[in-house]
Formats: structure tokens, sequence, C-alpha cells
């Protein structure tokens, strides 16, 4: 099930959202555990298991730590901590990295292993991260050990951000699981930050995306430098309103049930530099590996050269986290290399720069990168890049770019505007004004974006959601 | 308490590779290649036409290729004509119902489309075989159809 999806609005939204609220505070994380599940079992029935697996896992480990910690036994702790990480990485790689390894094996060896392809289940890049976070916390002694499995249960099954994240860590919500308000307010602020991110999704990702895929059908052959640019863009968009809009709806599910979770994307493309496009794109993934990847290998506080190193390993890893396939991990290493650069080189030339310079050198570097990561082969992305510099495809400018420009001008202006926050703040300007008629005119703009969304989700046939496969 | 908390990881650790187990033998996931197993039923059904453009996968079915491992489509090559093959490898088992529903939709159009005058046509759309199989669904429309499924099984 996916949030933008009929069933998903008019049935399970609501009738969850009924029973939450006509239930007493105290049972309150049961009935979120339970739609949690169910919310989930309706996409993965079977792999349904392996999630409450992990949830009984690394609840009993957290008290087994907690446990070990009281009674000073640190080697024991130490034992159990690591066994815990162990077996949720077991997990993950597993599932998620066991067909991309026997493929690559079968590639080098002279014979061939045979091997059945597992499904990747839903989401679990995104729950193990959050059941990994607990376990480091309390091993750390950052936060105590949860002692009631059901809240638990909750907080790592929670359906808001169950599939794509924001990836909340325990430490963020320990205190919202056991209190929360809620209330009108933050109910209608939950409203207005999911409708926003169905209309990022259902609007502009979905039409935009449209663009990309049928570009990148046509061959680098019948591709000219232009619509090679206006496909990278068209999927720049799309992955941005796309992944951006699921997190917002993320957020907004999140405050009707009383919880505040952290922001995940803060106008990423206005950046002028790759660093600062980082600290604004996916921003649960990277303060995650910055907390406990980043920082335990000793962050900048070491030599240069290790420093390199560090940041080496965590773009490494944060390309794997993203995909079993060579081209995710290239696109990390790709950032792992230019942050290496701007630490150290660029740093200084990129202050000196004009700031419309320094954006476009971003976002040209962020396109590129886009290329890379969304690719169906390393191969296809090369020929792509070339074909953005006029090797191997069809001229600079031909009938067919001036056909996507003219079909995509209109849209691409409206994302480039909602990828900045004018409109945001525009709109927020219209709710705070005490003018009556602005106020009936911010509220009529949610209503039409809502009956439009609506009326797409109804005759959509296209409705991919990227960060699925994550 | 100490040794209640390890029994209980272990008990977990224990079930956890019981579901693997059973995940890994259970489960029909091929990783047949799509070319591989398109050109097997290809030559079984003795299509001679080329498979159809993506969007016609969009046009006839709703779908989008671009959402799955890999699709292929032998679209009728005329207003007259019901033969059809279709073959979709998943990229995961949860988009399994929805191409089940767009195969469903597009039969029903079609039965409606001769329905009443082309008996042919009708008994052939009756005829259809819709097999899902793990991460391949197959689905064809044509007088080969119990051919091309056996090629379509013994090919994963």
């Amino acid at each position: 099930m996916i949030f933008s999806s009929i069933f998903f609005i008019f049935v399970f939204l609501p009738i969850m959202l009924l029973i939450y609220y006509l239930t007493p505070f105290r049972g309150k994380n049961l009935v979120l555990l339970l739609g949690s599940l169910l919310f989930y079992a309706w996409g993965e029935p079977v792999y349904v298991v392996l999630m409450v697996f992990s949830i009984a896992i690394n609840y009993v480990s957290g008290l087994e730590l907690e446990y070990f910690m009281e009674t000073h036994d640190e080697k024991k702790a130490k034992y159990a901590f690591i066994t815990t990480v162990v077996i949720d990485l077991l997990v993950l790689g597993f599932y998620k990295y066991y067909g991309f390894v026997l493929e690559n094996l079968n590639a080098v060896l002279p014979f061939d292993i045979p091997y059945h392809e597992l499904a990747l289940p839903i989401g679990i890049s995104f729950y193990t991260f959050q059941t990994l976070s607990y376990v480091i916390d309390v091993y750390l002694g950052k936060v105590e050990a949860q002692h009631n499995h059901i809240t638990f249960g909750a907080y790592v099954s929670m359906f808001p951000q169950l599939i794509a994240g924001p990836i909340v860590r325990y430490s963020d919500v320990e205190k919202q699981l056991k209190h929360r308000s809620i209330s009108r307010e933050k109910f209608g602020d939950g409203v207005m930050w999911f409708l926003q991110g169905l209309g990022k999704k259902v609007l502009i990702a979905n039409n935009i995306g449209m663009v990309y895929d049928s570009i990148l059908a046509l061959g680098a052959s019948n591709t000219s430098v232009l619509t090679a640019w206006i496909g990278s863009f068209a999927y720049t968009m799309q992955i941005y309103f796309d992944f951006g809009g699921y997190s917002d709806m993320a957020i907004g599910l999140g405050k009707m049930l009383g919880f505040e979770f952290v922001r995940n994307f803060n106008y990423p493309y206005t950046s002028k530099s790759v660093s600062e496009f980082w600290r604004r794109w996916h921003i649960s993934l990277s303060s995650w590996f910055k907390e406990y990847v980043y920082i335990p290998l000793g962050g900048n506080r070491v030599p240069t050269i290790k420093v390199i190193r560090n940041l080496m390993i965590v773009w490494g890893l944060t390309g794997l986290w993203h995909g079993a396939a060579w081209n995710f991990i290239f696109w990390g290493l790709y950032y792992g290399i230019i942050l290496c650069l701007e630490k150290y080189i660029l740093r200084g030339v990129l202050e000196r720069l004009p700031n419309i310079v320094r954006h476009m050198y971003t976002m040209v570097l962020v396109m590129f990168g886009w290329v890379l990561f969304s690719a169906p082969t390393l191969g296809r992305a090369a020929s792509y890049l070339g074909t953005m510099f006029g090797i191997g495809g069809s001229g600079i400018v031909d009938g067919t770019a001036f056909y996507y420009l003219k079909s995509t001008f209109i849209l691409g202006i409206v994302a480039i505007l909602s990828s900045t926050p004018l409109i945001h703040l525009r709109m927020e300007h219209m709710m705070c004004a005490r003018m009556r008629h602005r106020q009936v005119l911010f509220v009529a703009a949610y209503v039409a974006v809502f009956v439009i969304c609506t009326a797409y989700l109804v005759n959509a046939t296209y409705n991919p959601f990227l960060y699925f496969r994550f | 308490m100490k040794k209640y908390f390890q029994y209980l990881k272990i008990v977990l650790v224990l079930l956890l590779l019981v579901f693997v187990i059973l995940d890994l033998k259970g489960e029909d996931i091929s990783s047949a290649k799509l070319e591989d197993v398109a050109g097997a039923v290809v030559k079984a059904a003795d299509i001679s036409e080329k498979p159809a453009e993506n969007r016609m996968i969009k046009r006839f079915y709703g779908l989008n290729p671009k959402d799955f491992e890999g699709a292929v489509l032998y679209a009728p090559t005329d207003n007259m004509d019901a033969n059809e093959l279709f073959i979709v490898r998943l990229s995961d088992m949860s988009q399994s119902q929805a191409v089940e529903e767009a195969i469903e939709e597009r039969l029903q159009t079609q039965k409606k489309s001769f329905e009443g005058y082309g008996a042919e046509q009708t008994k052939l759309l009756n005829d259809h075989i819709l097999q899902v199989k793990g991460n391949y669904i197959f689905y064809m429309v044509g007088e080969n159809a119990s051919k091309a499924e056996k090629a379509f099984l013994n090919n994963l």
C-alpha cells in the first residue's frame, strides 16, 4: 500500500485515524502497531514475519544490554551489542545483496552457482537502520531500553515512516512514544503536510517522470544533447518531488497521529555546494551515517588522509544502502570524491564565486549524479552522460528536443518554483494573514490540490514510487 | 535473567533461520532473464512479429514497464486480431496483484470488443492463459497458448 493511492486515502487512513482517536491514550500504541502491521502486510504478507522478528530481537537485545550495563558486565554487554548489530546487518545484507553478490560471483567464476533471487522486503533498509539506532543508543547509554514490547513494536513498524522514511531515530521519538499531544491544530498541520506531499508526488513527480522514462527509452543514438539535458532535468525533479513528497506525507501522517518527525528535505536544489546539498537532501539518512559511522570512525578529528578514508567509507556505504547494484556504489563514491574535493581544494574557490555560478555548479553535478543513479546499467549511464556532452548522440538539438521542451516547459517552471521556498513562504504568509479572504484562498488552494490529486489517482495508470526499492 | 535473554535470542535466531530456509525453498522467484524466457515462449508459440513498443504496454494495460524488472508484449497486429502475449518480470512480489488486475481489465475490454461478432476471437479470449509463477507473470491469448505456457514454465 502506498500513501498516494485511493485505497489508502479513502479507506485505510480514515478507518485507522477513527480507531486511533477513539482509543484511550494507553491503547494508542497498540492500535498503531496493529494498524502498521496490517499496512505492511497488505503489500508484504510474508515479510511481515521478518519485521516482527526484527522487532522481537531488538526488543530483547535492548533489555539484555540494559541488564549487562546495570550489572557493569561490559564484556558481555559488548558481546550482546555486537551480536545484535551483526544479526540486523546479516538480515539486511542477505535480503538486499544476496542476488547481487551471487550474480557478480557467477560473472567471475568459471562455473555458475545456481540461485533464486529473493524479493526485497519493502522498507527493510529503513526499519533496520531504525532498530540499529536503538541498539547503538542503548549500548552507548544515550537512551533507556524500552520495556514495553508494544511501544517498541509501534516505534519500529510505525506506518507513516515504515516504507520510505524518514529514518526516525529512537532518541527522537522516545518521549513521544510515552506522551504525545493530539490536537486539532496538529491534525490540521498534518493534513497540510500530507496534501503538500501528495501534490508534489502526484501532480509534479508522476507527470515529469514520464519525460525522463521516454527519453531514456530513445537510446543514446536517438538522443540529442538538449534532449539528454531535458531528460536529466526531468529525473532530477522527479526524484525530489517523489521522495520529498513521500517524506512530507510521512511527516503529515505523523502529526495526525501526534508525532513530530525530523524534516527530511530542506530545499536541496537551492544549495550552493554539493556539501550543502547533502545537508539538505535525505537529512535523516545523512545524519544517521554521520552519527553512527563517520563520527565513530574519527570524523574530522583525525589526519587528513583518514578523514578522506572516512568520507569514502561513508559515501560508499550510502551508495550501497540505496541498492544492490554497481551504479549505486559508483554514485556514492562519486559524491565521496566531490565532497573530499570541496573540503580540501574547492572550498576557497567556491566561496569567491558569485552565488549563481555556485548554484549552477551544484545543480550540474547533482544532475550527473542522478544519471548515474537512475540508469539501468553503468554502461547506459556512461552513454547517457556522453550524450549530454554530444558524444554518440544525434546532434545538439533536434525536433524531439523541441517537442519535450514545449511539452514540459510549464511543468518544469512549476517544478523549479516549487523546489524553492518561494511558494511555501507565500502560502504561509496567506495562512498567517488576518484577512479572512486570504485564509479562505489558502484553504481553497489545499482543497483544490486534494481534488486534482484524487482525479489524477482515479485515472492514473502511472504512479510509480522510486524509493520503494530501497 | 541474563540467560533468559540469551535463550530468547537464540530461539529467535533459530526461528529466523527456519523462515529464511523456507523462504529460499518455497519461493518461486526465478533469476532467469526475461529475454531468455520470452525467446523460448515466442518460439513455442510460433510468433513471427516483433515485440510491441513500451508505450503499447502503457496503452493496453496501463502499466509502466519501467516499474518492473522487465515486460514484453506481442500485441495484436490489427483490430480483428485477438492474439496477444504479455510477460512481466516483477521487481517485487507486491506488484503481482496490480499486474493481474491490469491483465484482467485488458481481457474484459477485449471480450467486450469482440462480443457479438467475433466468435473465433471470443473463444480465444475465453481460452486465455494467465499464469503467475513467483516473480513472473504470463498472459497469452492464442491458439498455441498451452505450448507457450509449457515453454514459459520450463524456462523459469
